[in-house]
């Protein structure tokens, strides 16, 4: 008797998350669930939507971190002709890592980052709908990227490492031509963190779908939850088609199939199309969430709301359709035909019209506003600008016949890191800085985070700016060497220098989170308040960092932008007036009646269980089955764990009085605070939370 | 794996809980599933259409190995396990606990006849001499048919996790949501099998 | 420092970046001589492309000016100081001032949707009108046609005079692609093991070489020259350094040079040090070299005297795709014919120079008697072919090393090369 058919009344209130029940008869001792929320144990088995955000943003930063050092390696290679750093083999399988690192673990789980932690917030939810799913899709993910990454090293340095770009196209990713097992890596590791994407998405649009607070209609959704509502569905479309081209894969140099066999009559363009159908969508997966952070930050820093809302919603949700029937852009020279490369090449350019209404939009919200270039802004705006450069280059290889001269050629390298790094990484960059107080509760250094951003566009612009010229100049992309007599010298010297240059950003990021982390600290922790840039989205009606129950009470909403529109008012003259203060309308985090679902050990095992079976499809089957053993197994006592700790029937452990810390601004945390290590970004939240 | 499990979420709890849609979490999260899966058959489908023809002259084929009369009758019982499906939701949600436990129990039987005639299908097509490995039409359609298969089979799984948590007394009115999020699940994989019926075996080849 | 005296530093400084920026580019525009650039076309469809591609740089130039000049504009005119305090007694910003409360404009937003339609759509239509003209074979020389095949890691190229791709080739050859000036040439690419892609820069743009496919493509060159290529497509561990070259000649000194390639080659007299180097090549190198006239027809790869028995297997059901078998073989089968080797100014897929300073000022079809031979990598690539260029040639794939040879061998082997003109 598991699975108790009990229920207690709703609370008082009526909360966006069920209430579990109270009661429950007492299970086997596998079967309770964990305990608490403190110490480093409790991040293992947390369901909370707020600490996977931060875990999927710390697992980003480190993947970050190795795919910046593989890009050093690619720089220092190409410095200079017939460069001799490292050889071809393992230069192929930087590159492809490198690819493979930034897309799949980097931007998509930063972006999922601010998903997590931003989506129930916005819209007024308690979590998202199905936590300990969230939790698994966090830990799937963390096995998908552990199991690519750890191909660097097993057998060798880069001797499994995948080799066939992050593009993988057959034939070349076939066994008789890659016989490493490098692509066995690829394949095996994108189908996990497909699945914690695909379970990702699932759950997240329920969340924003169900789960919105009182008057929240979709019109009165901020632009970020509606661009991350698009991606969530770009993602739910897209992840199964690769799935199918990777499964393909994987049976072709597992068990012999013949998919992408030429020989046996196969045309490996299969291959890029379906590849392609998931990769044009995943463009605007990896940049409309960082389109969705603009659009917070500029209205906040202009002091105007964001102009245009209607369009820029619609803008995103025609993207979102028009990504789908621009694939074979990627495949000009591939031979599809000339009828298919002229509707393409149309499709594509066409594209470029909402995106530009969107860079517009971002112009005419500061337009006659009163903007304060804090870092998170200096962001934004720098997202507008370099992504404009991206934008640009890409109408230019729409056109198909120019295209036949530009792709593949380091005028492509150029054009999507203006668009990735430019666009996305700038964007998730901001965000960091934006929302740091808010899952933290205190703000990033100024000074710092400035100095890092110039840093870091001065570096960006010096190394992709030059690979536009070099491509033009018939540089190829993926090579590991070049002629001195093909004149690539002098830029790609430039470009390695300038590559350096972002590597010190980076650094001066990083060293802002700690000092900043220090500094906070050593003052005592002061409370940074709930809403510390009069912005206007939910997330800043509640304290900071936000208590693990989100909001006190259920928010009602009646417009866009409520929030800000509780705090402001407007006179006879129609002007702008104060009504309230920030910490008036906010919650401040006092309410601990609220029942919160318990921490799991599943979804941690769960995925424990995928990360073996990967490794056993890869290396030994005997391995897998064990793996499945365990999948199978943490299934059960998913389905088998009780909906609540027995033995904290009436009382919920798990969200003691963290929010009579935030009432207190003077609080220092408690003696535990004290004792908490701080070190890590990770560990603040978990400090600043323990009362 | 995602879909597999609502069932157990806080289903009981579901009737009571608002939701902006009014639809349950749940139910929900299987719709937008369910959507996935379309993309994930058709890139099979596809892969099949586009690989299905890529054989040499006097390579074995589909009309060498189809047997349409039998693979008619499998498809025609997997059909009617949709019916039972929908007699076996019907029956839990008017409290019929005993009637809800006979459907869910046809309907798994009928899955796993599907299934059997399955597996002696591909033993059939083995045997006369197309395999996984054979050429490009054995792959497409061993991976197309197999992926369906497996479906098919989790859903079973799924109808006699019912059945058991039935038999042990918690699957009353108050789960009628559980089964019939399992109910769509299980047309799903009816409803593509009809698409993959058409286009592989009936199609001209 | 003032606020607005930073502002105006880090203005003008960027002004500066983006103005070097802005003439660098220019500069290079205008004094490119790169071998590979795709600014200098001289052929006719890489000067399509360029003609269709320039103005719309110019407009994507002018756009990204406008919106740069827009952020900038907008930054200087409605900044507001002091964005580090941001504690002031209202919070965040010191005042409660507000700039009006502008939502949106609807004509605005038309506007700038229509807009950039209509002038996408104009360039839509000046892309389609250059695609489809990019297709045609204007002004060919006979009906010659080369099949050119990709496989790790260089390119062969079979010369079909009568344009018929489906029986043996005339001639084979490989790495530097010979065509006659001002004439377009047909080329059907092929692979033989992976995608590869071929593009000659200044002529034209890319075509993928397909395995189980068959592509036609167009080159042409105004003037007799030498134009450097670089394979495209990703092809595996040697890709960096699979390039070939593209050769044009008059049209007289085409039909001397094709004359030439159509002759076998002769054994070398007895007793010479290119008749030992024979003895060494043929039981060393010519399992997979062909030379014609002296290796046998059975040797796969290169110039079979005459097309296998099943040519045409792949055509049934490949979209009439004709050609050679593919085998796991052929992946180490396939070697450059090397029947006139010296009459090309590189090899093993044009990495390296056949002769000291390139050949650069000898007519091409001077090269075999007036250039110096580059034996420094001619000897160490006989030597050591995966030294000098990373091959998996245990994997069947790329030139093996050879090590076994002595110096005396490698010398004999370059002398009977040096016969091969």
């Amino acid at each position: 008797m598991t699975v108790t058919d009990r229920t207690i009344t709703a609370p008082e209130e009526t909360l966006a998350l069920p209430a579990g029940p109270a009661v429950a008869h007492r299970p086997l001792g596998v079967f309770t669930r964990p305990q608490g929320s403190e110490g480093w144990t409790s991040w293992l088995f947390t369901v909370d939507h707020k600490r996977i955000g931060i875990m999927y943003g710390a697992a980003a930063m480190f993947f970050f971190l190795v795919g910046g050092a593989e890009a050093l390696f690619i720089r220092l290679q190409l410095a200079t002709p017939n460069g001799s750093v490292i050889g071809a083999g393992t230069y192929n399988g930087v590159f492809t890592m490198h690819g493979v690192t930034m897309v799949f673990l980097v931007i998509m789980p930063m972006a999922a980052a601010f998903a997590n932690y931003l989506l129930p917030l916005q819209v007024g939810a308690r979590d998202v709908a199905f936590p300990r799913l969230n939790a698994f899709s966090f830990w799937c993910f963390l096995a998908g990227g552990l199991l690519l990454v750890s191909s660097i090293f097993i057998g060798g340095w880069f001797q499994n490492a995948p080799d066939g770009g992050w593009f993988n196209y057959a034939p070349n990713s076939g066994l008789p031509f890659s016989p490493s097992k490098g692509i066995d890596f690829y394949a095996v590791g994108l189908q996990i963190t497909g699945i914690a994407s695909l379970v990702s998405s699932i759950n997240l649009i329920v969340t924003v779908l169900n789960m919105r607070t009182k008057g929240m209609s979709f019109f009165r959704m901020p632009v970020l939850t509606w661009m991350l509502l698009i991606t969530q569905f770009l993602l739910l479309f897209a992840i199964p088609v690769i799935t199918v081209a990777l499964f393909l894969l994987m049976f072709d140099r597992l068990w012999d199939a013949n998919f992408f066999n030429v020989e046996a009559g196969a045309d490996p363009l299969l291959w890029q199309h379906l590849f392609w159908i998931f990769g044009h969508p995943e463009v605007y997966i990896l940049i409309l969430p960082a389109f969705g952070i603009v659009s917070e930050i500029i209205p906040t820093f202009s002091r105007k709301p964001l102009f245009g809302y209607h369009f820029m919603v619609a803008s995103g949700i025609a993207i979102g359709f028009m990504g789908w029937g621009v694939w074979a852009h990627h495949m000009f020279t591939s031979g599809i035909g000339p009828l298919a490369v002229a509707a393409f090449s149309v499709s594509t350019m066409f594209i470029a019209v909402p995106t530009g209404v969107k860079i517009l939009n971002w112009l005419a919200t500061m337009y006659r506003g009163r903007l304060r270039f804090t870092t998170p802004m200096l962001y934004a705006v720098g997202v507008v600008s370099m992504f404009t450069i991206g934008g640009l280059s890409g109408v230019t290889h729409a056109i198909a016949p120019s295209d036949t001269q530009q792709t593949d050629t380091y005028y492509i390298v150029a054009h999507f890191h203006y668009v990735i790094f430019g666009g996305a990484l700038l964007g998730l960059f901001g965000g960091f800085h934006f929302w740091w107080p808010k899952a933290f509760g205190y703000k990033l250094n100024e000074a710092w985070g400035k100095a890092a951003f110039w840093i870091l566009l001065i570096g960006f612009n010096f190394t992709f700016g030059p690979m536009h010229i070099l491509g033009l100049q018939g540089m190829s992309r993926r090579i590991s060497t070049y002629r001195a007599d093909e004149g690539f010298a002098l830029w790609n010297m430039v470009a390695t220098i300038a590559a350096f240059v972002i590597a010190i950003g980076v650094a001066m990021f990083l060293w802002n989170i700690y000092a900043s982390t220090r500094k906070w600290q050593r003052a005592g922790r002061p409370d940074v308040g709930p809403d510390p840039w009069d912005a206007r989205g939910l997330e800043w009606m509640t304290a900071s960092p936000v208590p693990e129950h989100n909001f006190d009470s259920e928010i009602e909403v009646e417009r866009l932008d409520d929030f800000w529109h509780r705090k402001y008012g407007v006179d006879e003259n129609h002007r702008v007036v104060r009504t309230a203060t920030a910490e008036e309308v906010a919650h401040d985090g006092s309410n601990t009646k609220v029942h919160l679902p318990s921490p799991s050990y599943w979804p941690i095992v769960l995925g424990g269980g995928i990360l073996l079976v990967g490794y056993g499809l890869i290396y030994n089957l005997w391995l897998a089955a064990a793996g499945l053993v365990l999948l199978v197994g943490a299934i059960y006592g998913w389905i088998l764990e009780p909906a609540d700790d027995p033995d904290d029937a009436g009382h919920h452990d798990d969200h003691h009085d963290d929010g009579d810390d935030h009432g207190d601004p003077a609080g220092n945390g408690g003696p535990d605070g004290e004792s908490a290590s701080a070190a890590a970004p990770a560990d603040t939240e978990e400090a600043a939370t323990v009362g | 794996m995602a879909a597999e499990t609502p069932a157990t979420e806080a289903a009981a709890h579901a009737e009571e809980h608002h939701t902006s849609t009014g639809i349950s979490n749940e139910k929900l999260a299987m719709w937008v599933f369910l959507g996935s899966e379309c993309l994930l058959f058709g890139g099979l489908i596809s892969t099949y259409m586009f690989n299905k023809g890529r054989i040499g002259p006097n390579d074995i084929g589909p009309n060498d190995v189809f047997d349409i009369p039998f693979t008619s009758v499998s498809s025609f019982v997997l059909l009617m396990s949709s019916l039972t499906m929908v007699f076996a939701v019907s029956a839990v949600a008017r409290g019929d606990i005993r009637g809800n436990r006979i459907w869910l129990a046809t309907t798994a039987a009928l899955g796993a006849t599907f299934v059997a005639g399955q597996v002696y299908e591909f033993t059939a097509f083995y045997s006369e001499g197309l395999g996984f490995t054979t050429n490009l039409f054995g792959s497409a359609f061993y991976a197309l048919t197999g992926f369906h298969g497996a479906h098919v089979t989790i859903g079973i799984i799924m109808l006699m996790s019912l059945y058991v948590m039935s038999m042990r007394g918690n699957l009353g009115p108050e789960r009628a949501e559980t089964v019939e999020i399992i109910g769509l699940y299980w047309h799903f994989v009816d409803v593509v099998w009809i698409v993959i019926f058409t286009i592989v075996y009936l199609f001209p080849q | 420092m003032s606020s607005r005296l930073k502002a105006l530093v880090w203005l003008s400084s960027l002004l500066v970046i983006a103005g070097t920026i802005a003439l660098i580019v220019v500069g290079i525009v205008v004094t490119d001589d790169h071998p590979l650039s795709t600014l200098s076309p001289v052929g006719r469809q890489g000067r399509d492309i360029a003609r269709l591609i320039n103005p719309i740089f110019i407009v994507a130039g002018v756009v990204f000016f406008l919106v740069q000049g827009a952020v900038l504009a907008l930054w200087w005119r409605y900044r507001v100081g002091g964005s580090e305090s941001g504690d002031g007694e209202h919070g965040f910003y010191e005042d409660d001032e507000f700039p009006d409360q502008i939502h949106g404009n609807d004509r605005l937003e038309i506007a700038w949707t229509i807009i950039p339609t209509v002038l996408l759509a104009v360039i839509s239509v000046f892309t389609l009108v250059a695609l489809f003209a990019l297709d045609d074979v204007e002004a060919s020389e006979e009906d010659l046609v080369v099949t050119v095949i990709g496989q790790q890691w260089w390119w062969e190229y079979q010369y079909h005079l009568d344009g018929d791709t489906t029986t043996a080739p005339d001639f084979v050859t490989a790495n530097e692609l010979v065509i006659p000036a001002g004439f377009d040439v047909a080329l059907d690419i092929k692979s033989r093991d992976v995608i590869h892609s071929f593009w000659i820069p200044k002529l034209n743009g890319k075509r993928d070489a397909v395995p189980g496919r068959s592509h036609d493509w167009v080159i042409q060159a105004d003037n007799p020259g030498r134009f450097r290529g670089q394979c495209t497509e990703f092809c595996g561990l040697s890709h960096g350094y699979m390039k070939m070259v593209a050769v044009a000649l008059t049209p007289s000194e085409f039909a001397q040079w094709r004359d030439n390639q159509m002759t076998p080659a002769s054994a070398p007299a007895e007793g010479t040090a290119a008749a030992a180097g024979w003895e060494v090549f043929s039981q060393q190198c010519a399992s997979c070299h062909a030379v014609n006239g002296l290796t046998s027809a059975a040797n796969r790869g290169g110039a079979a005297e005459s097309p296998p028995d099943d040519w045409d297997i792949y055509g049934e059901f490949n979209g009439g795709y004709a050609g050679p078998v593919i085998t796991d073989e052929l992946i180490a089968g396939a070697a450059p014919n090397l029947t006139h080797l010296m009459t090309r100014g590189t090899f093993a897929g044009s990495i390296f120079d056949l002769y000291l300073g390139a050949g650069d000022h000898i007519p091409y079809l001077e090269l075999a008697n007036q250039g110096t031979l580059n034996r420094g990598d001619l000897e160490a690539w006989i030597y050591n072919a995966p030294e000098r260029k990373p091959a998996d040639a245990d994997g069947l794939r790329g030139m093996p090393a050879r090590t076994g040879l002595s110096p005396d061998d490698i010398d004999n082997v370059v002398a009977f090369l040096s016969t091969l003109d």
